[in-house]
């Protein structure tokens, strides 16, 4: 254990040490997501969608939607829409939506009848600076109408109600998880490959041959090494991702931890199975760029690939980075448990288990 | 028991037998040098012996060890220098040193190490900032970090100039003189005269002589050559009446003899000039080196 203990934290040290991986590492991933934050994300406008539904339809309650449509109509600010109850909930849940105002049927009746009349209101609440917003708009909007038509703003009771499931998707969240793949790959791909290859070619692998250490001590310790820096890459996109655009992660951390570590391994495998096929670090550094550009590419992780022909989506399917970028974005968005991505993990872990085997059976000293 | 006993050791890569049927015995304590020009066998011979590469056939023991079947004792006891030196480029000298110490189940004390190399001064600089000598003493405190037995290197003058090629054989004889056995191997005919106590001559994957270096040279070359000029200039028959002169070369004043016994030659030149009125000038006299052992025995030099 001190054997590897050591070479762990010379490895460590090595890494520190070398300022232009540094860059690459943790300087090109912020960048690269704040470029596209910047460009894709958000329009970072205040705008306020309020839906209203009218279940009762009578004159009362249509003349209260009118009343609301018309008095937001100068306020651009406070966007009013008006449909069904499925239309507005769905658009609700989709995140197209602050609230939502629902007349329930049967008031109109009770107003005329001179009793309370009830309504209902639901709040997005996963946007918490907004929600706010929207549950005191609406309140406002509620009480000015049940002052216009009685004097007396008691009239109206307004019944909340929390909203279920409501997803807020936004561009930053589906990109953040993509960056992360992406930093996972090259770490595991690019860097480990190049990483062996350099070692193969400058004879350090013959010295560790000819010393009493084992070749899986020595790997380890560097794969342990590539471990730790891809969990502080992580945590700082992560960090900068909430700093700057209010990335939110619905799910667990240990999930999203566990994911990167596996599908890190997955690719360190795949990385050491390319140094054990090439030549020397240069051939070896271009089949790792040759492997690793057209997949980040192709495999969806920047954007959706509902938009892209069907042929695309097929060869996305046949990458290992789809399964991680599918599997982070899951649980990052979605907070899916462990189980939920199960497909992923699996392609991820058998990728990983084939390469590194192949790996072994071609691996060579010199 | 021999340090090392090497028998009918073979190695082909493909049609080429890099090693071919090498027996050797080396002793304890001794400085054994592997002399030879490049693509003889010297570094197979060599790696083979440290556990780095297979024998095609024949059996190797480093005291007692079959190195195939106890390669890991081996390796725990052998201190390995490699032709190219290979460091991790961020690493310190000193660091370099404890590193490569994890690999060994015991170790020297890191300072003890930089003393022994010269390399005191040097501990907190980069590997990459070193000069080549530097470079070299690292590898060998390197080949020193698990206080071997038994210290192999490859070539370990290589490349440098004589100063820094002279501190190295100083490091070297230190080592013998801690009772430590060293193989080495070179091309450079005057570390092998001048350092090792033994050497064995490579040629073509077999050993073709064996033995100290004055045994050598006395074995295979008996003859010095002594040239000189002389003026104005005397019949070359003179010159053939000389004491020990086997054979004369004579161009227009200037001579070039042979001689078994150089130094009573060399008396009779400068007693014959002054009997005859010449003035003898420019007198040289070569003693026989390996690099003529090695022409007699191949009809080539060491380095071509």
């Amino acid at each position: 254990m001190s054997k590897f203990h050591k070479m762990f934290v010379y490895n460590l040290k090595m890494t520190l040490r070398q300022r232009e991986a540094l860059f690459w590492m943790f300087l090109f991933p912020v960048l690269l997501m704040i470029i596209l934050g910047l460009v894709f994300g958000s329009s970072g406008e205040m705008r306020m969608k309020i839906g209203v539904v009218d279940l009762d339809g009578s004159p009362a309650s249509r003349a209260i939607v009118r009343g609301i449509v018309k008095a937001f109509e100068g306020t651009p600010e406070i966007e009013i829409s008006t449909g069904t109850e499925e239309v507005e909930r769905a658009a609700l849940k989709d995140g197209n939506r602050n609230g939502i105002l629902i007349i329930p049927a049967g008031f109109g009746q009770a107003v005329t009848e001179g009793e309370k009349g009830e309504v209902t209101m639901i709040i997005n609440r996963s946007e918490l600076s907004t929600a706010q917003i929207a549950s005191s708009t609406l309140r406002g909007i509620v009480g000015r109408i049940s002052q216009g038509m009685s004097g007396a703003p008691e009239l109206i009771t307004v019944n909340e109600e929390a909203a279920q499931d409501v997803k807020d998707f936004e561009y930053i969240d589906f990109m953040v998880p993509g960056i992360l793949a992406m930093v996972v790959m090259f770490g595991g791909l690019a860097g480990y490959s190049l990483e062996i290859a350099t070692y193969r070619e400058k004879g350090i692998l013959r010295r560790i041959k000819v010393s009493p250490l084992s070749l899986s001590t020595f790997l380890s310790s560097g794969i342990a090494s590539v471990l730790i820096f891809t969990l502080l890459q992580t945590a700082l996109l992560i960090a900068v991702g909430m700093l700057l655009f209010h990335l939110k992660i619905h799910g667990n951390y240990f999930c999203l931890a566990l994911l990167v570590l596996v599908g890190a391994l997955s690719f360190l495998s795949l990385g050491f199975l390319i140094a054990s096929m090439t030549r020397n670090s240069r051939s070896a550094g271009m089949a790792s760029q040759a492997i690793a550009m057209p997949m980040m590419f192709l495999s969806g992780i920047f954007f959706p690939l509902q938009f892209v022909p069907s042929v695309l989506k097929v060869i996305a399917r046949c990458l290992p980075l789809y399964y991680l970028g599918d599997a982070l974005r899951e649980v990052m968005v979605d907070s899916a448990g462990l189980a939920s991505v199960w497909l992923d993990l699996a392609v991820l872990m058998g990728v990983g288990a084939v390469s590194f085997f192949a790996a072994v059976r071609f691996f060579r000293w010199e | 028991m021999p340090a090392i006993s090497i028998v009918d050791l073979r190695k082909s890569y493909g049609d080429v037998k890099a090693v071919d049927g090498i027996s050797l015995e080396i002793e304890e304590r001794e400085i054994f040098g592997i002399l030879g020009p490049n693509g003889a066998g010297k570094t197979t011979t060599l790696e083979m012996v440290e556990t780095l590469r297979e024998p095609d056939s024949g059996r190797i023991t480093v005291v007692g060890l079959d190195v195939q079947a106890e390669a890991r004792a081996v390796k725990e006891m052998i201190g390995v220098q490699l032709q190219t030196t290979v460091f991790f480029d961020q690493l310190t000298v000193r660091e370099t040193i404890d590193l490569f110490g994890a690999f060994y189940p015991r170790t020297l004390p890191v300072a003890d190490l930089l003393k022994l190399a010269e390399l005191g001064e040097k501990a907190d600089s980069r590997v990459n900032e070193l000069s080549g000598g530097q470079q070299k003493r690292l590898s060998i405190a390197l080949a020193l970090v698990n206080d071997p037995r038994m210290v192999f290197l490859d070539e370990p003058t290589t490349g440098l100039d004589p100063q820094a090629r002279r501190r190295i054989w100083e490091i070297i004889r230190h080592l013998r003189d801690q009772d430590k056995t060293v193989v080495i191997t070179t091309h450079y005919i005057e570390e092998a005269e001048s350092l090792c106590d033994r050497v064995a001559i490579m040629d073509h994957g077999g050993i073709i002589a064996l033995g100290t270096p004055r045994e050598l040279v006395n074995e295979h070359v008996s003859e010095s050559v002594i040239s000189f000029r002389l003026t104005p200039p005397v019949g070359e028959e003179v010159v053939r009446e000389l004491h020990g002169v086997t054979s004369v070369q004579a161009d227009n004043g200037d001579y070039r003899v042979t001689t078994p016994v150089p130094q009573e030659t060399l008396i009779g030149i400068v007693a014959m000039a002054y009997e005859q009125g010449a003035e003898a000038d420019d007198i040289n006299m070569k003693k026989a080196t390996l690099e003529d052992v090695f022409l007699k025995l191949t009809g080539r030099r060491i380095r071509s």
